[in-house]
């Protein structure tokens, strides 16, 4: 059995990854309304998005509409591989209790 | 790190409940214009229906016409950013299986105007509830919204029916459609 995925497992990084995964794979979420989402603070999210970015899980762009910023985030497919394995892990380990 | 079997329940429950109000908020998002779309739509026909009755019948075809053209441009023109395009089309699908199944109900029985006018917004809102416990709680309750008030204006609207209708199902659905926006917006 592999060990679990210590970047996604964080709690707040762990449901942002859920969301992402749900979208279609050329999708992508709006900064607000992840953040709603999941439930963080803009600075809570934008540290955690930071981290999930660095290890490739993630990628942000910014750009701007009706000369407003906007910030869109979308899983990248090393980022869906990763929770993929990461919840194949966990399933794991609860059938391996049920044993 | 190792977890336990109660961590990694909860992580998972975690992110089962992330998943579901995931596709809640998008679906929410996706629907609205088609909520405004076919209010637009059945206000006019009720409306023509209560000043014209006798084009009645031509004008419900060609609405249901603009209706699915509508609906059709909008899973079309979606951005691909916005969510998963085959529930979009399954969607799609599902009105055009309730309008089939609809129009083998009105060859069987033969329906009046007035019952035909109440028959029609209720097996569409039957849809929207069964949709509802998959996609959300908000689309049962308008579904049900909208069929009371068709039902109420059957039973009590008078001559005044198909202009009831124009407000209860044509408005109701255009309400419903705007609060599925700002609740798409905002999760």
């Amino acid at each position: 059995m592999s060990g679990p995925n210590e970047i996604i497992h964080q709690s707040m990084r762990l449901k942002i990854m859920a969301a992402l995964n749900v979208l279609a794979p050329s999708a992508a979420l709006e900064f607000t309304r992840l953040r709603t989402l999941v439930g963080a603070t803009d600075g809570n999210l934008g540290a955690h998005l930071e981290t999930l970015a660095e290890a490739g899980y993630v990628a942000i762009e910014k750009r701007f509409v009706d000369r407003k910023p906007q910030t869109r985030i979308k899983a990248t497919a090393v980022g869906r591989r990763a929770f993929a394995e990461h919840v194949a892990y966990l399933r794991e380990i609860i059938d391996r209790d049920g044993q | 790190m190792t977890l336990k079997p109660d961590d990694a329940a909860a992580s998972l429950n975690e992110i089962a409940a992330v998943e579901q109000r995931t596709r809640q908020t998008l679906s929410y998002a996706r629907s609205s214009a088609a909520f405004i779309l076919w209010g637009v739509v059945v206000a006019i026909g009720y409306g023509f229906g209560h000043f014209f009755p006798r084009q009645a019948h031509a004008a419900w075809l060609a609405l249901f016409a603009v209706g699915f053209a509508g609906c059709a441009i909008l899973v079309m023109r979606r951005p691909r950013h916005a969510g998963i395009a085959r529930l979009d089309l399954r969607l799609l699908y599902a009105q055009l299986v309730l309008y089939a199944y609809g129009w083998s109900f009105v060859a069987l029985l033969s329906p009046t105007p007035r019952q035909l006018g109440v028959f029609w917004p209720n097996v569409f809102m039957l849809g929207i509830v069964i949709a509802g416990l998959w996609l959300g709680r908000f689309f049962m309750l308008c579904g049900l919204s909208v069929t009371a008030l068709s039902v109420l204006g059957f039973f009590w609207a008078g001559d005044w029916f198909d202009l009831w209708m124009a407000v209860a199902n044509g408005g109701g659905l255009i309400a419903c459609g705007l609060a599925l926006r700002r609740m798409g917006e905002h999760g």
